[in-house]
């Protein structure tokens, strides 16, 4: 197990190199840096610029300028805000939880809807109930992340059950914690759920497809043939076998998970990674642009650690591969 | 291809006789749309939909009145102008090489023709969707040629290769795929001015989406060079002393192309998707030019969405074209051709 994580963390820590290098090719590429900016401003004095221009080695060759930035990435300096007026990592650090926050919890909604309703399609494959989810994720596919988050916001609007925008009201500044937390989840519920029904679609067909492989297999039949209970076929034999791709897939598709996330978080004013870069876009604020494509980056490589972990601990024929 | 009508028709499925429909008829967005992209009418803000009704002569168009200027309340004012079929409307250049005025219908002013209601501006949405289509559908076929050939070319290299050339180009396409696109997308839009024309703005998102779109599709044509390589007619056509070349191109392309055909289908919902993204985050293209994600971002506010619930009819035309696409694409692969007997 530490073997096989090690390897995966090796691997990783040179795709994120990559990346590092990757976004700053993107910043050395912006027409002038940062500082030209700040230093029309009238409120930050030369001295301050000087400062640093010294401290990120602006000015210097590329590479010496790459060895700074480096240097400044291992002590968990990614910039400075210009536009936010406070250092890059202190933004994202707020922002990443809540972005941690919608994701999982959209993760865990779409997971726990997709499966049991898969397994259960397949089983009577072909029927009402299996051709219609078919049709629904088929839709689910289709309909991009910011359009749905569009309804959603409609839904709300007309129904008024769920609170629009942000991830808190104004409350009154007297309420307790756990009345906090309420009202947190409260504004929780709507992103997610939009969030959570973009990748239930995915989800559905994969798991139903895997379901019927597995049904097919000459080992159910055994299973049956030696007269094992219903629920250790179920959970032994056929989930363990069918939800192996899943696991692969996650990885995959929390790149699109993120992306969508951003989108729901911009349409519902979620304060996360997405709207922090749209803002960060908007404003010019390269380094904190760059913050986040890595932050995104590491949140996926993580990802994929975690799918990777979590197949190796499913699935003996991996674990002995390595 | 050698195949009649008939085998392309069922081949391609009702869903690619509609693309296809659509691509004609966003092709021909000059001479069928009404109005131009750009036309005003600011006496007219959020019109709803005016149909022709039949009158006195033949088809007439009702006049619309604003009644309430504040809730944006519409009343038929009685007054009529008659539709006309190929008619002189606004001048436009088609392609900008066909000089014309000619256009299949139109309302004289005061009259106008809304067949899905206007915008803030007055402008007509119907036009305005045609225009946003085929900016969609020219974008996304740009865009996959271009990913498509940067795909295959190193698919091909690595898998043929193998080695350290292989590592190297897989660690890339790797590295491509580690960023969630939006974010990488947001990246590569801080890093270009703002204020360029709308011909670069169209580029630069063009050129982002193939940066990302490679990745992935290198990988698969990695995977079928792999599985290919191993066979007896490519391993016998290397022993005969086939040069590289001549094993890609007559051996392992021709064999691979359905494959390839299936996953570029497969491949254009995300560039349409990624365009028109952008564009409702107003990181693509911009106003007065239309794109679906635009002309979206335009009801964004609930306020819109309640005057002005037509304007999310540019967000179904994005699911449309994207469930188009992804059925166009299943049914190709389901069907039992050439190349899929060749090596399965």
């Amino acid at each position: 197990m530490i073997r096989a994580v090690l390897l995966r963390l090796s691997h990783m820590l040179l795709v994120l190199l990559g990346i590092i290098f990757l976004s700053f090719v993107m910043m050395d590429f912006a027409p002038g840096d940062f500082l030209s900016q700040m230093a029309l401003n009238p409120q930050i004095s030369p001295r301050v610029i000087a400062s640093l221009k010294e401290q990120y080695g602006l000015g210097l060759p590329f590479f010496t300028q790459f060895v700074h930035w480096m240097r400044a990435l291992l002590h968990g300096n990614l910039g400075y805000s210009f536009s936010y007026h406070v250092p890059v990592s202190d933004l994202i650090a707020q922002r990443v939880p809540m972005t941690l926050l919608l994701t999982l919890t959209a993760v865990i909604i779409a997971w726990g809807a997709a499966l049991p309703l898969a397994v259960f399609g397949a089983r009577r494959e072909g029927g009402l109930f299996d051709r219609s989810l078919l049709s629904f994720s088929y839709l689910s596919i289709s309909v991009p992340s910011f359009f749905l988050a569009l309804l959603g916001l409609l839904l709300a609007e007309k129904t008024g059950w769920f609170p629009i925008g942000g991830a808190r009201s104004a409350l009154a500044s007297g309420a307790g914690s756990g009345e906090r937390l309420l009202d947190l989840l409260r504004h929780l519920v709507l992103p997610s759920l939009t969030l959570a029904l973009g990748s239930f679609g995915v989800l559905y067909r994969l798991m139903r497809s895997s379901v019927l492989e597995v049904l097919s297999q000459p080992f159910m039949t055994a299973a049956r043939g030696l007269g094992l209970r219903e629920r250790v076929i179920f959970w032994r034999y056929l989930f363990r076998n069918a939800v192996n791709p899943l696991v692969t897939l996650f990885g995959m598709e929390l790149g699109g998970l993120l992306s969508g996330a951003a989108f729901t978080e911009m349409i519902f004013g979620w304060p996360g990674m997405g709207r922090l870069m749209l803002h960060a876009v908007m404003t010019r604020d390269l380094y904190l642009v760059m913050g986040g494509v890595l932050m995104g980056a590491v949140l996926l490589l993580l990802g994929n650690l975690l799918a990777d972990m979590m197949l190796y601990l499913l699935d003996p024929r991996v674990r002995e591969r390595t | 291809m050698r195949e009649g009508a008939g085998t392309f028709l069922r081949r391609v499925g009702l869903s690619g006789v509609m693309l296809i429909l659509l691509g004609i008829t966003s092709l021909f967005a000059e001479f069928l749309a009404p109005y131009r992209y750009d036309a005003v009418r600011f006496d007219l803000p959020y019109a709803p939909a005016v149909w022709p009704e039949m009158g006195k002569g033949g088809l007439v168009v009702p006049v619309l009145a604003l009644r309430d200027p504040v809730r944006r309340r519409y009343v038929k004012s009685g007054r009529t102008v008659p539709l006309r079929f190929f008619c002189r409307g606004e001048a436009y250049t088609m392609w900008g090489i066909i000089r014309s005025s000619r256009h299949l219908v139109c309302a004289r002013s005061p009259g106008r023709l809304y067949l899905m209601g206007g915008d803030l501006f007055g402008r007509d949405l119907f036009s305005r969707l045609l225009y946003g289509m085929r900016f969609s559908f020219l974008l996304s076929l740009l865009g996959v040629a271009i990913s498509f050939s940067i795909g295959t070319v190193v698919g091909m290299v690595a898998g043929y290769a193998g080695g350290w050339t292989d590592r190297i180009l897989m660690r890339l396409s790797e590295i491509v795929m580690a960023v969630p696109a939006l974010y990488l997308l947001m990246g590569l839009r801080s890093i270009v001015p703002y204020g360029l024309s709308s011909e670069a703005i169209t580029l630069i998102i063009t050129g982002s989406l193939s940066l990302i779109g490679w990745a992935s599709l290198s990988r698969v044509v990695r995977g079928l060079v792999l599985s290919l390589s191993g066979r007896d007619f490519i391993l016998s056509a290397v022993a005969a002393g086939a040069s590289p070349a001549r094993v890609i191109f007559r051996h392992l392309l021709p064999n691979m192309r359905y494959y390839l055909l299936v996953s570029v289908t497969l491949s254009i919902p995300a560039f349409i998707v990624g365009e028109a993204g952008l564009s409702f985050l107003g990181l693509g293209l911009s106003e007065p030019h239309p794109s679906l994600g635009n002309i979206l971002a335009e009801s964004q506010s609930l306020e819109t969405m309640n005057s002005a619930p037509w304007l999310l009819a540019s967000g179904g035309l994005i699911v449309l074209l994207v469930v188009l696409f992804n059925r166009l694409g299943d049914l190709l692969r389901e069907v039992p051709g050439e190349g899929n007997g060749s090596h399965r």
